[in-house]
């Protein structure tokens, strides 16, 4: 479904990503741990088309999209969160979630002068049912800024569920929630698997990418070092090695 | 309604302002140099609105464009005076060939803030040579003179009172145009876009082709506001088309208030009575805008739309 090919990004002479080949299959939930400044969330933004690749391919249900600009990336069908929440704080939630829609139906002038009525009404069922998937119930009027942390996290997700995804990259969905919200947020991720969503998260809790994920890819120092399931990837010495220094030998 | 997205244009607010602005003829009927006043400012209160939106809403800085509200005006008069077309397809032509240039300086969207502030003027300046220069066209320095009145619906608008009421229409219809479009999800992509343009990318928002469509968009405007100038005056010239408009278009939007659609109209009308009383001072005139511009920017960056912005806020009608 997603498929790297020997990706690489130079930052003047730093290596960031370094020649990471992933292959992801449709409806797999993946995990992307490594340690910080590994290239995960570079890796992220190159799939998502933030920053351009130095070097390598990336394809997309079978197309390549490395010379794609992000938004038409989301037009194939790829959605991201960002670590920090990235939404429009001085929007109101309603309109944080409808600018999702663009991936799906790019805004148009003819939408601005026919036909307002129906799109009003199709725009507010869809932005009330994807907020009631992400279960955030708040009142669509108020800014966006006003939410908590882990509701901003939710309204985010809940914008790029708006573009329909076939896979959805999600950049440390659990960091800053606690224990109620991150059971939540596994609850949210089993659903989108459900619904044949391919899932790709990067998380530095273990706990949580160890149960949740189908496969583990590891990074270090922008290199893939290990990949495979919960329990090769924690047996796999690099991995110990990487995680916890050489003189260690317990387990993650 | 909590939802500020797709809010209704009509309200008791709106249609009051329109019936006041619909009797102003009757009101100055025996004043002929006010009604001038009124419908040149009913011109630049057009232009001031398609600055707003492209300016105000989009945050692109556009320097050049009474460039193109003077491809309209030149337009609009070689085809009814060379070409004898009628004024409803000269007309329409004029907003055409504005969007063309608009559509050749396009690429330029690709630049950065005062890389691409500086091309739009550039281009302005170019606008203005050709006006200056290709007398064959435009007649020069010397200006296009006999520019007929339109006939409209069979009758021909001579009468500056009757001219006031096609202005008037015009006007009209460009800000519901616009108004529709900011509570759209159009307007809701360019409100993103300005907090966000990293989340915006990564939600599907094509911010290129959005600014593109803004340019082009604000572009006919200034096309119809040409045409409808030169049709008015019968006579246009080229200083009308040259940067010193754009400046004085820009501070009606900044003194009307940045993002303010009311505001721009104000503007608009506060600039041209200002110019109006200051014509004596000739080219010095710009002495006095300059000033003006830097202390509005200082003291009163939201424009006169922000003094009223609190009582607005406290109205009957928003509640």
């Amino acid at each position: 479904m997603l498929e790297t090919e020997r990706v690489s990004k130079h930052f003047d002479g730093l290596v960031a990503v370094d020649a990471v080949d992933l292959s992801i299959e449709r409806g797999e939930i993946r995990g992307i741990v490594g340690p910080n400044g590994a290239g995960k969330t570079t890796l992220f933004n190159l799939v998502s088309g933030l920053y351009v690749v130095t070097d390598g391919r990336i394809r997309l249900a079978g197309r390549d999209i490395t010379a794609v600009s992000p938004h038409a990336r989301v037009a194939a069908g790829l959605g991201r969160t960002f670590q920090t929440p990235q939404i429009f704080p001085e929007l109101s939630i309603f309109d944080n979630v409808a600018v999702g829609q663009a991936g799906t139906r790019p805004p148009s002038l003819r939408d601005a002068l026919v036909g307002r009525r129906r799109l009003r009404q199709e725009m507010r069922t869809s932005v009330e049912e994807t907020l009631a998937y992400v279960r955030l119930s708040v009142d669509l009027g108020a800014l966006a800024g006003t939410l908590s942390f882990a509701e901003q996290k939710r309204l985010e997700l809940a914008r790029v569920l708006m573009g329909g995804p076939a896979v959805v990259l999600l950049d440390e969905p659990a960091a800053g929630l606690n224990r109620g919200e991150i059971e939540a947020l596994v609850r949210l991720v089993g659903e989108l698997h459900a619904r044949g969503v391919t899932v790709v998260l990067i998380e530095h809790n273990m706990k949580l990418v160890m149960g949740l994920c189908d496969r583990i890819t590891v990074l270090d120092f922008g290199r893939k070092i290990a990949e495979g399931t919960a329990d090769e990837v924690r047996r796999d010495p690099l991995v110990v090695t990487a995680y916890l220094g050489r003189s260690a030998g317990a387990g993650v | 309604m909590t939802v500020s997205w797709l809010r209704r244009f009509w309200t008791p607010a709106s249609v009051a302002t329109i019936a006041i602005l619909a009797a102003v003829p009757v009101l100055l009927a025996h004043s002929p140099y006010h009604l001038f006043l009124v419908n040149t400012i009913a011109v630049f209160a057009m232009l001031a609105l398609g600055l707003q939106l492209v300016l105000g809403y989009g945050g692109i800085l556009q320097l050049g464009y009474a460039g193109f509200f003077g491809l309209g005006a030149y337009t609009s008069a070689i085809l009814t005076v060379h070409h004898g077309w009628p004024f409803a397809a000269a007309f329409v032509a004029a907003m055409a060939v504005a969007v063309g240039g608009a559509v050749l300086m396009s690429p330029i969207v690709r630049l950065r803030d005062v890389n691409f502030a500086m091309a739009t003027f550039v281009f302005g300046l170019i606008l203005e040579l050709v006006y200056n220069q290709w007398s064959a066209m435009t007649n020069g320095p010397i200006g296009f003179r006999g520019i007929p009145a339109p006939t409209v619906f069979g009758m021909t608008v001579l009468e500056p009172q009757h001219y006031y009421y096609l202005l008037f229409a015009a006007l009209l219809a460009e800000y519901i145009l616009i108004f529709r479009l900011l509570h759209s999800p159009f307007g809701t992509a360019l409100r993103a876009m300005r907090e966000n343009e990293t989340a915006c990318r990564t939600s599907g928002v094509d911010v290129t082709r959005m600014k593109v469509t803004l340019l082009l968009v604000s572009s006919a405007i200034a096309g119809a506001a040409g045409s409808l100038l030169a049709h008015m005056n019968g006579f246009v010239s080229p200083p009308t088309f040259g940067w010193a408009t754009s400046v004085a278009v820009l501070m009606m939007v900044v003194l009307g208030g940045v993002r303010s659609l009311p505001g721009a109209i104000v503007g608009a009308a506060v600039i041209r009575i200002v110019v109006e009383q200051t014509s004596v001072l000739g080219q010095h005139s710009n002495i006095v805008f300059g000033v003006a511009l830097v202390l509005f920017m200082a003291f009163l960056p939201t424009g006169l739309a922000g003094l009223t912005g609190g009582l607005a806020a406290r109205a009957p009608w928003r509640a």
